[in-house]
C-alpha cells in the first residue's frame, strides 16, 4: 500500500512538473500545438537591446548604431 | 519491482488522462460573457485550389485576389474568383532594397507597394519600379491610401519601452512623417498593440483590429480618430507578460537581445476584413450559448456597421477539411478563405438587416 501511494505521489509530480515545464514556450490557444515564429501576420519575436534604432517623434533623435541587418528579426506566427 | 513499475505506468497514465481533461474541459466551456446574434447564410464550396504553399492576402481588390507566399518574398501571385490560374508576378527591387528580410506589401489596381523594416519602400507598376527612404521612423505593415501616400504601422520607444504608431508617408524623395497617431501607452505596447492594419478604398478609412483585446479602430486618412469600436466580447484589457529568449552575440563584441511573449497569448480577433460598408471579424471566442461542437467545426464572424462600429450580426465559416480558417475576403456573392495552403472559394449571400 505505501509502495502504491509513493507511486501515485510520483507520477503525480513528474506529470506536474513537465506539463509546466514548458512555460516559455508559446502555444495557440485551445491547443497544444506550439506556435512557430516564422510566417503570419502577428509579432512573435522582436530585436531589442543595444544596436536597434531607437526614435521618437517627430524626429529621429537617436544617433545608435544601426542594428546589422542580418541580425534583424522581427518574426511573426500565424494567429 | 515489477508490480511497482506496472502501478507508476497505470497512475501515470491516468494522472495525464484526468489533467488532459481537466485543461480542455475548462477551454472548451469557458464563459466568456456574451452572446452572438447568428444568421444562417448561404455558403457553398465553388472551387478550390491548393497552393501547397502557406499565403496571405495582399490588399482587397473588387474581383482579383492578390497572394503573398511566405517562403517567396520577391513575388506576388493572382487569380480570379474561379481559381482556374495562378499568374506570378516577379517585382522588380533595387539593389539597395534588403530582400533578406521582412518585405511587407500592399496593392492598388496599378501598383504592387514594398517595404522592409530598415525603411525602404518600393513601388512597382509592372514596369518601373519607385524607390523610397523613410528616415525618421520604422516601420511594418503599411496600407497605400493613395499612387502617393501611405498609411504605416511604426514603432516608437518611451521610457524603454517599445510601442506601436501609425504614420502617414508622402512617397517622395524627401520622406518625413507628417502625420502620425499613436496607440495607447501600456506595459509591452509593442505586443499589447499588435494587430492588422486594413484599408477601405471605398470609404476612405483605416482600420486597425487589435489582436489581443476587443477592440477596432477607424480613422480617417489623416489620421484623426473617427471611432473606436468595441467587439461583442468583453474582453478589453490585454496582459501581455514578455521574457527575453536569446542573446545573439555581434561581431563588435556587443550583444542583440530577442523578446517574445513568455506566457500563451489569449487571442481575441484573428481577422478583419471589409465589404460593402461593413466590418468582418473573425473572432476567437465563443459566446456563452454556442455549443463546444458547433464553435470547433465553424468560425465565428462577427459583423459592425462600418459607419459606426455598432454590430449587425454573426455568422459561421465551416471549417474546410477540418482546417482552420486564416484570413478571408468578401467579394460580392463570393467568400475567399485561406486555410493553411488551400484556397477556397464558396458562394455566399448574407441577410441584409
Amino acid at each position: 500500500m505505501k509502495k502504491l501511494l509513493f507511486a501515485a505521489v510520483l507520477a503525480t509530480v513528474a506529470i506536474a512538473g513537465a506539463s509546466s515545464a514548458n512555460a516559455l514556450t508559446l502555444y495557440r490557444q485551445g491547443s497544444s500545438t506550439p506556435i512557430v515564429c516564422e510566417q503570419g501576420e502577428a509579432t512573435c519575436i522582436d530585436v531589442i537591446g543595444q544596436g536597434t534604432k531607437v526614435y521618437s517623434f517627430p524626429n529621429a533623435t537617436s544617433t545608435d548604431t544601426p542594428v546589422d541587418p542580418s541580425l534583424y528579426q522581427n518574426l511573426e506566427y500565424q494567429l | 519491482m515489477k508490480k511497482t513499475l506496472v502501478y507508476i505506468t497505470i497512475i501515470a497514465i491516468c494522472s495525464a488522462l484526468i489533467l488532459y481533461k481537466f485543461s480542455t474541459l475548462g477551454q472548451k466551456n469557458k464563459k466568456n460573457g456574451f452572446e452572438r446574434n447568428l444568421i444562417s447564410v448561404k455558403i457553398k464550396i465553388k472551387s478550390v485550389i491548393n497552393l501547397q504553399k502557406k499565403v496571405s492576402f495582399i490588399g482587397n481588390l473588387d474581383s482579383t485576389i492578390v497572394l503573398n507566399v511566405y517562403s517567396d518574398k520577391i513575388r506576388v501571385f493572382k487569380t480570379d474568383l474561379s481559381l482556374k490560374k495562378l499568374d506570378t508576378v516577379l517585382l522588380k527591387f533595387p539593389s539597395s532594397f534588403n530582400t533578406t528580410i521582412n518585405i511587407y506589401k500592399d496593392i492598388d489596381p496599378f501598383n504592387v507597394y514594398c517595404s522592409n523594416p530598415l525603411g525602404d519602400i518600393t513601388v512597382f507598376n509592372g514596369l518601373d519600379v519607385g524607390s523610397y527612404k523613410v528616415r525618421d521612423a520604422i516601420i511594418d505593415r503599411f496600407v497605400a491610401v493613395s499612387t502617393k501616400t501611405i498609411i504605416a504601422r511604426a514603432r516608437h520607444n518611451y521610457d524603454k519601452e517599445s510601442n506601436r504608431a501609425f504614420v502617414k508617408l508622402k512617397l517622395s524623395d524627401k520622406m518625413i512623417t507628417n502625420k502620425r497617431y499613436s496607440l495607447p501607452k501600456q506595459e509591452n505596447g509593442f505586443f499589447a498593440n499588435d494587430g492588422q492594419l486594413s484599408y477601405d478604398h471605398k470609404n476612405g478609412r483605416l482600420l486597425y483590429m487589435y489582436f489581443y483585446r476587443g477592440e477596432f479602430l477607424c480613422l480617417d486618412t489623416n489620421l484623426n480618430l473617427l471611432y473606436k469600436g468595441k467587439s461583442i466580447d468583453t474582453v478589453t484589457s490585454v496582459k501581455i507578460k514578455t521574457a527575453i529568449i536569446n542573446l545573439k552575440a555581434t561581431k563588435t563584441g556587443g550583444s542583440i537581445k530577442q523578446i517574445t511573449q513568455a506566457s500563451p497569448p489569449s487571442v481575441v480577433s484573428r481577422y478583419m476584413t471589409v465589404s460593402s460598408g461593413r466590418l468582418y471579424i473573425l473572432s476567437a471566442l465563443k459566446s456563452d450559448k454556442e455549443k463546444p461542437a458547433t464553435f470547433a467545426t465553424n468560425h465565428a464572424v462577427d459583423v459592425y456597421d462600418l459607419k459606426n462600429g455598432r454590430y449587425l450580426h454573426s455568422f459561421y465559416i465551416p471549417k474546410y477539411k477540418g482546417i482552420k480558417l486564416n484570413q478571408f475576403q468578401i467579394k460580392g456573392k463570393s467568400l475567399i478563405g485561406i486555410y493553411d495552403t488551400e484556397l477556397v472559394c464558396y458562394d455566399f449571400i448574407e441577410k441584409r438587416i
